[in-house]
């Protein structure tokens, strides 16, 4: 699986992506800096939590909103919170 | 008696653990705490009337409005007011009702932008106001009786500004400065070059919770070994203990500051070695960010973990290694809430500090959605009527100050009267 692959790359795979700068990666380096960056994601729930879902219990992730990534920059209160 | 080599740089444990704090803050009670304020519509009026529309309350940090033109919008829901907080032209932080004097539309929708040539049109019928506030356009103005422009301006909010931390006061005229409502939690702000890590992230939630019950959430470290197990194993409790037990707190009439250990000795699993060590700008506090005085760490332990800095009522700031972050509360009524988080880490500068950060954002992202969780069910138990009041340890202590201060300064206003702290 991902993770398993990825492991023992990891260190060559960051040592390789520091020798760029990171607003102009070549494409290629584009693709490798976006597997490094799901692996963060992919690491925290193999290392963590077996992989298994049920053995997380926090909010569901739709309920934790990352308004960084909104335009509007924030929610409108829910109807059912007025 | 021989030591064991592995805990020399520990700070050793005080004498009077488990009593100190009681000891220490007698004013502030010993016994349960009633749950009536996390349940009641008579306290939520009271907090809306006596706090949220009477203090000084942070809305966010200057780095989110670095540039002339820029703006944020925050809604103050429990006063039912929405605030527009711009940059002008000239640098000045101005803050303003968001409301258009024409026929009162909300004149911003949305909740952070620009305005090129720092100009804020209302889109209903097009009057523009500047980083005054002043109405300086008015489509066929000539068809109003008088004419309007400079004149119906944009009500001001007042504001002040403390370490980079934006205030807003909503009476007319406070009747305290910024300045002598922070009072002695100013010199805990001053001590740390918060503006040398820039805002990366902010998360959003409404929650069915009362605001205080989920502030208490993010104001002790007991709960950490238990509801945070697996996210965060170990990396607070140092290993000759299996609980995280504070250096320091210092206890206000309003705000609080305290001091907590981490480990030296955490052991990160294979992919986190990256993350945490080899690589990491997470960790890079060091080089970053020092306390600049003794307001922050202050019991200056080399093995500190984390500081928070509360600023009454209702924002929690957490300093930790290499990353500071805001937590606020705000109430919609007795039993809701929205939750806002906002995570400032060091600007990665390559590909493995970007995946240090990644990394750190989901390991706080996950601690906090298992917070989140406690909220919801603790609220939901609470309002049942099985029990009336909650019990408190001496390292639960910010708890017990959260319902002390709100309480004492609802009296304040209530009743004229009121509590200090020696
Ligand atoms: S309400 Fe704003 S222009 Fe009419
Ligand atoms: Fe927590």
């Amino acid at each position: 699986m991902f993770y398993e692959m990825m492991v023992p790359r990891l260190e060559a795979v960051i040592d390789h992506l520091n020798q760029f700068e990171m607003k102009d990666f070549p494409e290629p380096e584009q693709h490798l800096m976006t597997l490094l960056l799901s692996m963060a994601e992919v690491t925290f729930a193999v290392e963590k939590f077996d992989a298994d879902e049920s053995k997380y219990d926090g909010l569901p992730a739709e309920r934790f909103v990352p308004v960084h990534e909104h335009a509007a920059g924030g929610l409108y209160t829910p109807f059912e919170y007025k | 008696m021989a030591t064991n080599p592995i805990h020399s740089d520990l700070t050793p444990l005080p004498a009077d653990l488990g009593r100190r704090w009681r000891e220490t803050f007698p004013e502030i009670g010993t016994g349960p705490v009633p749950i009536e304020s996390m349940v009641s519509r008579q306290w939520f009026e009271w907090e809306r009337d006596g706090i949220f529309k009477r203090c000084w309350l942070n809305v966010g940090t200057v780095d989110e409005i670095p540039n002339p033109g820029d703006y944020i919008v925050r809604e103050i829901h429990a006063a039912g007011a929405s605030i527009l907080i711009v940059r002008d032209r000239d640098g000045e932080v101005r803050a303003f009702h968001n409301v258009c004097r024409h026929r009162g539309n909300k004149l911003v929708w949305d909740f952070k932008g620009h305005r090129r040539g720092c100009a804020w049109p209302c889109r209903f019928h097009g009057f523009v106001y500047d980083g005054k506030g002043e109405l300086v356009f008015v489509p066929e103005e000539g068809n109003f009786k008088e004419p309007l422009c400079h004149k119906l301006n944009l009500p001001p909010v007042a504001l002040g500004i403390c370490a980079g931390f934006i205030f807003i006061n909503l009476q007319k005229e406070p009747d305290e400065s910024l300045e002598t409502y922070l009072g002695p939690i100013a010199s805990h702000l001053g001590d740390y070059p918060f503006h040398n890590l820039p805002q990366r992230y902010h998360y959003q939630s409404f929650q069915r919770s009362n605001w205080k019950l989920a502030l208490d959430a993010q104001s002790e470290v007991y709960h950490v070994p238990y509801l945070h197990g697996q996210t965060w194993p170990n990396l607070f409790n140092r290993p000759d203990r299996p609980h995280v037990e504070s250096f320091d707190m210092q206890l206000y009439d309003r705000h609080r500051y305290g001091n907590w250990p981490g480990n030296p000795h955490y052991q990160p699993r294979d992919v986190e070695i990256f993350a945490l060590g080899k690589y990491s700008s997470i960790t890079r506090l060091g080089q970053v960010s020092q306390p600049t005085g003794p307001g922050i760490n202050s019991s200056n332990a080399p093995d500190w973990g984390f500081d928070i800095v509360h600023l009454f009522p209702n924002t929690n700031v957490l300093i930790l290694g290499g990353v500071w972050h805001t937590h606020q509360f705000w109430p919609l009524s007795e039993n809701r809430m929205l939750w806002e988080i906002k995570i400032h880490m060091p600007e990665p500068h390559n590909a493995g500090e970007r995946f240090s950060e990644e990394y750190g954002r989901i390991l706080l992202r996950d601690a906090l959605r298992e917070d989140g969780t406690t909220h919801e069910h603790t609220q939901e138990a609470l309002e049942s009527g099985a029990i009336d009041s909650i019990v408190l340890q001496d390292e639960e202590m910010f708890v017990r100050h959260n319902y002390w201060a709100v309480e004492q300064e609802i009296r304040h206003w209530r009743d004229g009267v009121r509590e200090h702290i020696k």
